[in-house]
């Protein structure tokens, strides 16, 4: 199912809520838990049989390898060899049955293997394997949630009723597909509150405006810029002529598209949580809007770039910094070392993680490159004159438009078919073939494109619009900009019922010609 | 004045419950509306998809009414959605599955042409892809009374099975009903309502406006400046035309995993199969390798080949083209756009061909019309009988004739 399937807003999700809220009021945490837990499994169903037997495996080995090392005390040597067997489990499902390596490695005439693998890419596979690892990892350091969460586990009940709780943390339906990537740090102080479980209006005040406004985002919005990306990077992957015209049109067009697209996801996320009283961390804040690459990746898909940032960057930056030090390399290699490598692999793993394509390659190499030479920038001694004399909203101002080509370049490279594909629209956008037959009608995708960027630039995002009732987790702090006058706070009564109605049929109908979320296939 | 204060205004000390509770009081209150209208727009619409799916006005399942096309006419945007209105519909025994190219064909038209026992409903929709022509076409091997279809064969197979037409539900036609809900929208919801007041026949208002569209776009297209265009692109592309792509007939997954099982199928029983390949225009294959495949004609004599092999020789499968004849192809005088004829008298003989045999393909003629076309098409030069011109010289305003067309 995706969310903004009729059949799972008018279905599913009030089917949900009332076995929710009904089963928490009667029998208590672990059951309405369960029932998160079940709903989640159903939801995941239409995605294949085949990929929902992968999800239970993936909890079952997860929950228990983290119920062993909680369990065997420090000093058992065993402790962390069922720890790295555990995150091993993690990365080869993720290998075989998203990067398809069998395949890669040994070619298609490797028998049962590749016909395992051969399945549809399992949906939301990179999501919760992320969570699942990262719960592994907090398990391993025994951070104090962990305990807490699983409970004793002296009785086949306690372990049923945490596997249970664990099943709904991994699995819980608004962030399986698409993330957030939540940590138990930020799940489990919301189930252990006395809050937890009652039936709050504002919750679902709350969550129907978020969801209302992430179908709008994503059926009106990034489905209706869709059909002109399709065009015109599909004529880009032939290597067709091109108007200029029509090539940036076609590179602000997905620019959108991938904007309101996931924005709209992750409101619906979001607003699907806090109808069943609980927060995620916020995923998704304004990220054109940022002065540059650093500040981009605190703003967009920040869930995934904290969790790459802690058990990658992080690591692999000590690492380089300790071998610098220990071996007192000159300056110029310790740099490397420290900082440009980790940085590379950082992001050249965040593209891979979309797919194994070689644009995502590309695309992570792109933004590895920008965002050390951005952090070299920065740290200069010339930079931080010019930031202390400068005005800020002229700094601002140039920093924004400096960040904007790099950014749409890189994201064209991304949506192309090809890395030739995508050289060939850059090329067509600065080039010359004014002649060329035109690819599509311009008024409609122009009209879609002055407002979506209308809305990128002058609006708040919802969570600001929505900050009176802290509907998110801050995973990062970050500024707000925009007119202030457009900065209106949310509040629930008949203007803001009848603007979400108004969200909400224009979504519907619209809704019956949807594509699925792009995310959804990452 | 000031009113008196009562003491029952006050709360005892220490009575914290009443507070609770009207503090949950005021949230209820203040969130009402927000609720009201979810749950309002959540029974509405599921009130609707009740009627839509009882009513059932696409005639996708098996109860509910079953609407008919008055004259097997579908409005060209409705097709789509009434793909199994008229595949099971007992009173047609014959289709024309075909694209925007074969989509001015009305029932009578080919009535008059196929004789007066066919009964026709056109099934041409814009822009159909591998998915979709062959979710149609099985909704049509499904059809026991079925005894003729008729289906163009165009560029469209050469690309992967899995590519759909966006506007195409497939929803409506997949076996997952899971995601039947979707049909619920403005057009079924008035034609669901259409039907409960009695109304079981569809009927197509958009001829005439489809008249005027096409008209206008020949207009359009038959100007000095568009032949300019063309006239520069066929000469930028010309020594690359005829470029290898490399593929051969196992690559054309949509024709074998596609097309060739249902055209079995239907040959099997007995059903007349006439496949027409639509008439492009030399001109087509360079303005379209733009946007479709640098090695557009390569691509599509090799899918036609495999094709005439895969099906040519299956008893009552006949396959049809006509482009190997510059008079036709060459001109673009007969077009619309390059890949849409607009002439009425090629329109016609296209479809008379089911009827006469003309142009018929078979594997030992294939060949030949492959030598013909690849040559008419690698040497081509710009021609347009309306326009006045035969070179591709630099066309003015002043050289339109109003002469007829070929």
């Amino acid at each position: 199912m995706i969310f903004t399937d009729p059949l799972f807003l008018f279905a599913f999700l009030p089917i949900s809520l009332i076995a929710f809220y009904m089963i928490a009021y009667f029998f208590g945490k672990n059951y309405a838990l369960a029932v998160l837990f079940i709903s989640s499994v159903v939801f995941y169903i239409p995605y294949g049989i085949a990929s929902a037997i992968l999800l239970i495996l993936a909890l079952v080995v997860n929950f228990s390898v983290a119920a062993a090392i909680t369990i065997i005390g420090d000093d058992n040597k065993n402790r962390r060899k069922i720890y790295l067997a555990g995150q091993a489990y993690n990365i080869i499902s993720l290998c075989y049955f998203k990067y398809k390596i069998i395949t890669l490695l040994f070619g298609p005439s490797a028998g049962i293997m590749v016909d395992i693998a051969g399945i549809a890419i399992p949906a939301g596979i990179s999501f919760y394997t992320f969570q699942g690892a990262a719960f592994l990892a907090d398990a391993y350091a025994r951070e104090k949630n962990v305990a807490q969460f699983l409970g004793g586990l002296g009785s086949t009940k306690s372990i049923c009723s945490a596997f249970g709780r664990y099943g709904a943390f991994v699995s819980f339906f608004p962030q399986l597909i698409i993330g957030p990537i939540t940590y138990l740090s930020e799940f489990n102080p919301q189930i252990q509150s006395k809050r937890f479980l009652r039936l709050n209006p504002i919750d679902l005040a709350v969550g129907l405006s978020f969801i209302s406004i992430g179908m709008f985002k994503k059926v009106v919005i990034a489905d209706n810029l869709a059909p002109t990306v399709d065009i015109v990077f599909g004529a880009a992957h032939v290597g067709a002529e091109i108007h200029p015209l029509q090539a940036w049109i076609g590179a602000l067009a997905y620019m959108g598209q991938l904007y309101f697209d996931f924005s709209g996801y992750s409101d619906m996320a979001l607003g699907l949580a806090r109808m069943f009283g609980l927060r995620y961390p916020i995923n998704f804040f304004s990220p054109f809007k940022a002065n540059g690459i650093i500040d981009y990746y605190r703003r967009w898909h920040m869930t995934l770039t904290r969790v790459i940032a802690r058990f990658l960057y992080t690591p692999l930056s000590v690492a380089g910094t300790r071998y610098s030090m220990f071996n007192r390399l000159a300056p110029v290699p310790a740099h490397l070392l420290s900082l440009w490598l980790p940085m590379l692999i950082n992001f050249q793993i965040i593209g891979l993680w979309h797919g194994a394509l070689w644009t995502f390659c590309v695309f992570g190499l792109m933004h590895g490159f920008w965002y050390a030479l951005e952090t070299e920038v920065r740290a200069t001694k010339w930079y931080k004159a010019v930031k202390k004399t400068a005005s800020p909203i002229i700094l601002g101002f140039i920093e924004r438009a400096v960040f904007f080509l790099p950014l749409l370049l890189s994201l064209a490279m991304f949506r192309s078919e090809s890395v030739s594909g995508g050289f060939h629209l850059f090329s067509q956008m600065f080039g010359t073939a004014i002649d060329a037959r035109s690819l599509f009608n311009m008024r409609e995708p122009v009209v879609m494109l002055t407002v979506a960027f209308s809305i990128i630039y002058l609006c708040p995002n919802s969570v600001e619009i929505m900050r009176r009732y802290r509907p998110a987790i801050m995973t990062y702090e970050n500024k707000s900009y925009g007119p202030a006058f457009l900065r209106g706070l949310w509040r629930p009564g008949w203007v803001q019922a009848s603007y979400i109605s108004i969200l909400v049929i224009a979504s519907l109908y619209y809704v019956s010609r949807q594509p699925p979320f792009l995310y959804q296939g990452f | 004045m000031t009113k008196p204060i009562l003491s029952a205004n006050f709360a005892p000390p220490g009575a914290r419950a009443p507070v609770k509770a009207s503090l949950s009081a005021i949230r209820w209150r203040s969130t009402r509306p927000m609720i009201l209208a979810a749950s309002l727009i959540t029974v509405i619409y599921l009130s609707l998809a009740a009627i839509v799916i009882a009513v059932d006005p696409h005639n996708i399942y098996s109860w509910g009414a079953e609407p008919r096309i008055e004259r097997g006419d579908t409005p060209r945007d409705l097709v789509i959605d009434w793909i199994d209105v008229a595949a099971k519909d007992p009173a047609y025994n014959t289709f024309l599955v075909g694209s925007s190219v074969t989509a001015m064909y009305t029932p009578e038209y080919m009535k008059g042409v196929l004789g007066p026992d066919a009964h026709v409903a056109n099934l041409s929709y814009g822009g159909p892809r591998p998915r979709d022509r062959d979710l149609v076409l099985d909704r049509l091997v499904a059809n026991p009374t079925i005894q003729h279809v008729i289906l163009t064969f165009d560029w469209t197979y050469i690309q992967d099975p899995e590519v759909t037409n966006r506007s195409f539900p497939a929803f409506l036609y997949d076996s997952d009903i899971t995601n039947d809900l979707r049909m619920v929208n403005f057009p079924t919801i008035r034609k669901a309502f259409d039907i409960l007041g009695g109304n079981l026949s569809y009927s197509n208002p958009d001829d005439a406006t489809y008249k005027t569209y096409v008209d206008k776009m020949y207009e359009g297209f038959q100007h000095p400046s568009e032949m300019t265009k063309i006239a520069r692109l066929v000469e930028r592309h010309r020594t690359e035309i005829g470029a290898s792509s490399g593929r051969d007939c196992a690559s054309f997954h949509a024709i074998n995993d596609q097309l060739v099982p249902d055209v079995r199928a239907l040959s099997d029983r007995g059903v007349k199969v006439d496949i027409m390949i639509p008439i492009a225009s030399y001109a087509f294959y360079y303005v379209r390798r733009n946007d479709i495949s640098p090695t557009l004609l390569d691509e599509q004599m090799i899918a036609r080949r495999c094709l005439v092999n895969a099906v040519g020789d299956l008893p009552h499968v006949n396959i049809f083209a006509f482009d190997d004849d510059p008079a036709v192809a060459g001109d673009l005088a007969n077009f619309r756009e390059v890949g849409h004829v607009y002439d009425p008298a090629i329109l016609r003989r296209f479809v008379t061909a089911t009827t006469t045999g003309t142009g018929r393909l078979t594997r030992d003629n294939f060949p030949t019309h492959e030598r013909a076309i690849r040559s008419a098409v690698e040497n081509y030069r710009l021609t347009n009988s309306y326009l006045g011109r035969a070179t591709a010289t630099e066309p003015s305003e002043n050289t339109r004739s109003n002469s007829s067309t070929s």
